[in-house]
């Protein structure tokens, strides 16, 4: 289990604090979005996650231990993929000689099965692949890694379209409920089938902190004909079928979430679906 | 926050992966050493050897030798001197995890290690391994200048002589003192560059790397003002310099253990290209 304590952090006192008093508790067996618009803070956020900043206030715990103190029993019990990284310039096999060693639950099977999904091989020279192709290999080994959380910032950034499904199909395979995955991204039409917890970021507070299905208990998405059918929406908006609106459900109609129209209807009413969904919340 | 504990197996992990991950650098950094001390010291003894073809034994020296002597080494000397004092401390830069890209110090804080394990590891390349190095690789530069004498000025056959059989020549009660303060002020400069590389902004680091610059004179200063004060009472001279080598050591030494405890507090906030923005 992941809590993150009443967590505060800005890069200097002139620009203000970027996370404010955020308190959030995560679960292993869930995949957790967490959404924001360019800035916000969901990068930092997952440094703070990673003891790779330190909080001006609050902390973040693993277990039960500060992660800040970054002790290598916390470090090996979690793998942050980064949007940007770097990979030397030897091959997979030397990598994982090297690496597996800190992972004291590595599977190397696993890591074979992994590379097999995306259509790789063992043999690969590190330094000669593509961008894309080192997200691939660098979610494989992640995975293979078997720690208790995979914390990834935009992972299908790179990714080829056969890429993104492969990610998908790789990430329902391998999670299971001693495991919990946060991934940061703009891409949610990318991820937003295996999202089981919504968390948006405004302005350094999680002005949502919901699971899917308290959204689609509470909230139902259609798409209308006209804009004046959307008049009792919470939020709507046009799209090529007509006016994709978020509305009410009191009647508990079973709908499937656009992720895309709940980031923008909360970024536009944050306090009447933070009220909706957070209700112990101010 | 503390530096937390020390696993040896983990601690094998580390240093293999700094080894191969680094294995390039290090071995480019020798390089480099190596041939500019060869390329040096080939040049000096080469100018002596003619020399002494010319006018033999009679080239003044600033030691007394004894006849058959190797008498460049008179001159390399003060190479040897500076030579040593740069090296390590470039080898203690050198050694540290790179940290100079955000790409870097994520991958550098997140290797499942604790700050233990990875001061040791970065205690052990710069100071032993370091020392070791610079053995072998200036060993290697004199057997290439007395090749590259032998060769090129075949007269110098019996004048060059290798410096491991040599430097005994020079080993009298000044040059001793010498090297025993040329090596308490390497390993207090080596101590100083570890804690500055550790600072966590480029002002701070520039800033402090200026007590690098004072070094020499500070210890040289200090040591000249002792000679002064006790230029004939030996007994007492000899006591105030051992006092004066465990001061300077001491203070490497805490200095050291400032670094280690200072290296859990870094984190991605520590510009490590100079930010001036940002200092």
């Amino acid at each position: 289990m992941m809590t993150i304590e009443h967590l505060s952090f800005g890069y200097s006192k002139r620009k203000g604090l970027v996370v404010n008093d955020l308190s959030l508790s995560l679960d292993t067996g869930n995949i957790y979005g967490l959404l924001g618009r360019n800035g916000v803070g969901k990068s930092t956020l997952l440094y703070l996650m990673t003891g790779l900043l330190t909080p001006s206030a609050g902390q973040v715990l693993l277990n039960g231990t500060n992660v800040r103190l970054r002790y290598p029993e916390t470090l090996c019990d979690f793998f942050l993929i980064p949007e940007e990284f770097d990979l030397p310039d030897y091959s997979l096999q030397k990598y994982v000689r090297l690496h597996a060693p800190f992972y004291p639950k590595f599977d190397y099977g696993n890591l074979r099965q992994n590379l097999e999904l995306f259509g790789l091989t063992e043999d690969l020279r590190l330094g000669e692949l593509s961008m894309g192709q080192k997200k691939k290999v660098q979610i494989c080994f992640a995975l293979a890694t078997r720690t208790s959380w995979l914390i990834m910032d935009e992972p299908t950034n790179g990714l080829d379209i056969p890429g993104k499904s492969q990610f998908r199909k790789l990430l329902i395979r391998e999670m299971n409920d001693k495991r919990g995955i946060v991934i940061s991204t703009h891409q949610v039409k990318d991820v937003d089938q295996l999202l089981d917890h919504i968390v948006i970021l405004n302005e350094g507070h999680a002005v949502l902190n919901a699971s899917l299905t308290d959204i689609r208990r509470k909230l139902y998405f259609t798409t209308e004909a006209h804009e004046a059918e959307t008049a009792q929406a919470y939020y709507a908006q046009p799209s090529p079928h007509g006016y994709a609106a978020m509305l009410p459900n009191p009647d508990g109609k079973d709908s499937e979430p656009d992720i895309e129209l709940l980031f923008n209807g909360t970024l536009a009413h944050p306090d009447t679906i933070s009220a909706l969904l957070n209700p112990q919340k101010p | 926050m503390t530096p937390g504990t020390f696993n040896r197996k983990r601690f094998a992990a580390l240093c293999r992966l700094d080894w191969a991950e680094k294995r390039k650098s290090y071995l480019l950094f020798l390089l480099i050493f190596y041939v500019v001390t060869a390329i040096i010291i080939t040049y000096n003894s080469l100018h002596i050897y003619y020399d002494m073809s010319l006018i033999g034994d009679r080239i003044a020296t600033t030691v007394p030798l004894p006849p058959g002597a190797d008498r460049s080494w008179d001159r390399h000397l003060s190479y040897l001197v500076v030579s040593f004092f740069v090296f390590m401390l470039l080898a203690t830069r050198q050694t540290h995890t790179g940290m100079l890209t955000r790409r870097q110090c994520t991958a550098a804080l997140l290797q499942p290690a604790s700050c233990g394990e990875k001061f040791v590891r970065w205690w052990c390349y710069a100071v032993p391994l370091s020392l070791v190095a610079f053995a072998l690789v200036y060993l290697a530069a004199d057997y290439t200048r007395i090749l590259v004498c032998r060769t090129a000025f075949p007269a110098s056959e019996p004048l060059a002589i290798p410096l491991y059989k040599g430097i005994g020549w020079y080993f009298d009660s000044e040059t001793r003192l010498i090297f025993q303060m040329l090596f308490t002020i390497t390993l207090l400069g080596q101590a100083v560059v570890a804690l500055t590389t550790t600072l966590k902004t480029a002002y701070a680091r520039i800033f402090s790397r200026f007590i690098l610059v004072a070094l020499p004179f500070i210890l040289g200063y200090s040591f000249s003002s002792l000679i002064r004060v006790f230029p004939t009472a030996m007994d007492i001279a000899r006591l105030w310099l051992t006092a004066w080598h465990i001061f300077f050591l001491g203070l490497a030494a805490v200095c050291w253990y400032a670094t280690c405890r200072r290296l859990p507090r870094m984190d991605l906030e520590y510009s490590y290209p100079p930010k001036f923005d940002k200092a």
